[in-house]
């Protein structure tokens, strides 16, 4: 019985800690992405080397779309590894792009809503830095969120805590994007609340915004399509379900956007000019 | 301090758990069982309240720590904790049966799950229910074929005196 006091006490001095530490890292204090990054430094490589096999067009290059389009035309046959990247790099919505090419090593705990976050086998060695957006030959996959060595954890599209700012349809209504919804949904839906009272149709193409240099997302990326659009009696804007292009239960290769501020000034010009 | 043989084997089974479920994903084998539930049932079974919630903790940091990790560090601890000690619960001395094994994983891992669901529910996302059910079952069929596996192996390793 004298054995059992002490092993209670420290439980129970555990269980207290633990969840202070879930309140802190509630409150965004910052602590607990060190934490984050020893675990990803120290099993990251373990998790790269049990993740799925690794091709040779994947191990740490940087690609250029241009530059790659034309081994991707002189390949006819390959791994799904080696076609998923033929299809990102001849992607449109990716030309001209400078990316690094990754692999999906590890899918978080599941939760009821699906998967939160991945691991790609890149990291900073590769030249990744968080706040990227990472995309597939169809969408938006998320950002990175979390950089180590030779691992990078990417907080996807569909997750409750990612929200983006977005366009909408042909005319460019602006809204946002995120998971969370007063309104019903089908699990994987995504939930869309316009700006401003629009036009919003199902069927509409949504895109990223885009962010200030880029960052964490660049510009014209698909998100979704809308799948259905809200009964809008008494809200300010219109809200809708939207379909997201990428099914994030089935990734593979993905590519990490590298952008960066912009480096040379915008041309000036003198409005009514011929 | 010397850890004992069946503290490093627990500590083995659980990372192993961790890294499969995390790893199989990748490879898009889903939905997957909960192999962190399967292991905390055979704690709980061995050696009581205190070892499941204590071991539910590291199981739960883990899940928390191990690439890509968990939302909220240290959330998942307490869920695990809660389910270790549930597990403990149901602990009994000698032999326990392979129905009472997939009953208790049942029970437990729907528990994992609908605390999985409520966190989702109070984010405001949706859940998907089928995904979670067959998830839950996939549990307790696993536990009811590697549960009385860890069980003999821990009893091994107690009459060999290296416990």
């Amino acid at each position: 019985m004298s054995g059992r006091r002490p092993r209670r006490v420290v439980l129970t001095a555990v269980i207290l800690l633990t969840a202070a530490a879930v309140l802190l890292d509630l409150g965004r204090t910052g602590w607990a992405s060190q934490l984050r990054s020893a675990g990803a430094t120290a099993l990251g490589p373990v998790i790269s080397r049990l993740g799925p096999s690794r091709d040779d067009e994947l191990t740490g290059a940087r690609l250029t779309a241009a530059r790659a389009a034309d081994t991707t035309r002189r390949q006819s046959q390959g791994t799904a590894a080696s076609r998923h990247l033929a299809d990102l790099l001849a992607s449109p919505s990716l030309t001209g792009a400078r990316l690094v090419a990754a692999r999906v090593v590890a899918v978080g705990a599941q939760g009821a809503s699906g998967p939160q976050r991945v691991t790609l086998d890149v990291g900073s060695r590769d030249g990744v830095t968080p706040e990227l957006s990472v995309v597939t030959a169809d969408g938006l996959v998320g950002r990175t969120v979390s950089v180590a060595p030779w691992t990078t954890d990417v907080l996807l599209v569909g997750a409750a805590d990612l929200t983006v700012g977005v366009r909408v349809g042909s005319a460019g209504d602006l809204g946002m994007l995120g998971a969370t919804s007063t309104s019903p949904r089908a699990p994987r839906e995504l939930s869309l609340a316009l700006v401003v009272q629009g036009s919003v149709r199902a069927g509409d193409v949504v895109r990223t915004l885009g962010s200030p240099s880029g960052r964490p997302f660049v510009a014209g990326i698909p998100v979704g399509v809308v799948a259905s659009v809200d009964d809008a009696r008494g809200q300010l804007g219109a809200t809708a379900a939207v379909r997201p292009v990428v099914d994030v239960t089935s990734l593979d290769v993905v590519a990490i956007l590298l952008t960066g501020p912009r480096s040379t000034p915008r041309a000036t010009t003198t409005a009514g000019a011929p | 301090m010397r850890l004992p043989a069946t503290g490093a084997v627990r500590l083995l089974a659980l990372l192993a758990a961790v890294l499969c479920v995390v790893t199989l994903s990748a490879r898009q084998l889903a939905p997957l069982p909960d192999l962190v539930v399967v292991v905390l049932i055979a704690v709980g079974l061995r050696s009581g309240v205190a070892s499941g919630l204590g071991w539910g903790l590291a199981a739960g940091w883990l899940v928390d720590l191990v690439p890509p990790g968990g939302a909220v560090l240290g959330l998942q601890a307490l869920v695990y904790a809660a389910a270790g000690a549930l597990a403990g619960a149901c602990h009994r001395q000698g032999r326990v049966s392979v129905a009472w094994i997939g009953l208790l994983a049942l029970v437990v891992g729907a528990s994992v799950e609908a605390s999985h669901i409520l966190l989702g529910l109070a984010a405001g996302a949706p859940v998907d229910g089928t995904a979670s059910g067959l998830r839950v079952a996939l549990t307790a069929s696993t536990a009811a074929l590697l549960v009385p596996v860890l069980l003999r192996l821990e009893g091994l390793l107690l009459r060999r005196g290296l416990a």
